[in-house]
């Protein structure tokens, strides 16, 4: 007589990173290294074309201001500060790759 | 069984274990930011190269912020009021005096460019800041046109720069913007300096 063997525990099924459960999981967990590398690279090209549109900023108003020309200084501080913003941003999101 | 056993599923993507097996994410800060694994140590670098650019972004933004707070000091010193400079004559036509306008500043050279025609600016040249003096065009130079020689310019002795006397823009050589003007009046015998022009200091 031969016996039926038991049934076996189903397999936990993976989760999705979109569904409810998903979005519990911390960032690192839902890449892969590789696709880290991948992310951390496209922000530190991104953020070093930021920063050298920066460099053209303060050397074009140090240029004006020394000319006499001091009403750029204060569109060229905001829009210097916007960038920080996005940098400051960029960094943010790479933060939060880690926890 | 050792104290130090593994306690989760090793990571395929760590191909190290620590010493006390723990992972890494439970490893002190230092072991984190100095991996072993060459991958895990490349991302580790890109990402401080990242924090690093940024700080130098605040840094401009920092340099951005003292030319506004320069800009703002300036407009808030107001005019600089009427400085008498020179007697009219006192001054040969062509002929050059330094003065400091306003009291303090850095020198500034009046030229008497006609019998009663003034002119007058900051003295240090745009280049690299050395004084400039009057001079005659052609002076030792054969390549300057006819029709131009001797007549009255400010020179660069330094890195042979040359600018208009009357406006002040650079004409020849290194310099590449006009000299600050400082603004004059002539109230009978006497020069005075009113101001510096806007767009040129």
């Amino acid at each position: 007589m031969s016996t039926s063997p038991a049934p076996r525990p189903a397999e936990p099924r993976a989760v999705p990173p979109h569904t409810a459960a998903g979005r519990m999981q911390p960032e690192h967990a839902r890449f892969s290294r590789a696709q880290r590398m991948t992310v951390v690279t496209a922000i530190l090209a991104l953020v070093m074309l930021i920063v050298i549109l920066q460099l053209w900023l303060l050397t074009a108003t140090m240029n004006a201001f020394l000319g006499g020309h001091s009403a750029v200084a204060v569109p060229a501080f905001l829009a210097s500060a916007a960038c920080l913003g996005l940098n400051g941003g960029l960094l943010w999101y790479l933060y939060r790759l880690d926890r | 069984m050792t104290p130090h056993a593994p306690q989760t599923p090793r990571d395929p993507e760590r191909r190290t274990v620590p010493p006390d097996g723990r992972p890494l994410e439970a490893q002190p800060r230092w072991r984190q930011d100095f991996p072993i694994d060459w991958p895990q140590d490349e991302y580790v670098g890109r990402r401080e190269l990242v924090k690093f650019i940024v700080l130098t972004s605040v840094a401009f933004v920092a340099g951005q912020g003292l030319i506004v707070l320069k800009s703002l000091r300036e407009r808030a010193a107001g005019p600089r009021g009427r400085v008498a400079v020179a007697r009219v004559n006192e001054l040969e036509i062509g002929k050059a005096k330094t003065f400091q306008y306003p009291v303090g500043s850095s020198p500034r050279i009046l030229v008497r460019t006609g019998a009663s025609t003034f002119v007058a600016y900051d003295q240090a040249c745009t280049h690299l800041m050395c004084p400039v003096v009057p001079a005659r065009l052609g002076e030792g130079h054969s390549d300057v046109a006819v029709s131009q020689r001797g007549k009255l310019a400010l020179h660069c002795p330094c890195h042979n720069g040359w600018f208009d006397v009357e406006t002040g823009s650079p004409t020849a050589g290194p310099p590449r913007r006009p000299l600050p003007r400082v603004t004059l009046e002539v109230r009978g015998e006497t020069v005075y300096a009113t101001g510096i022009e806007e767009g040129t200091a």
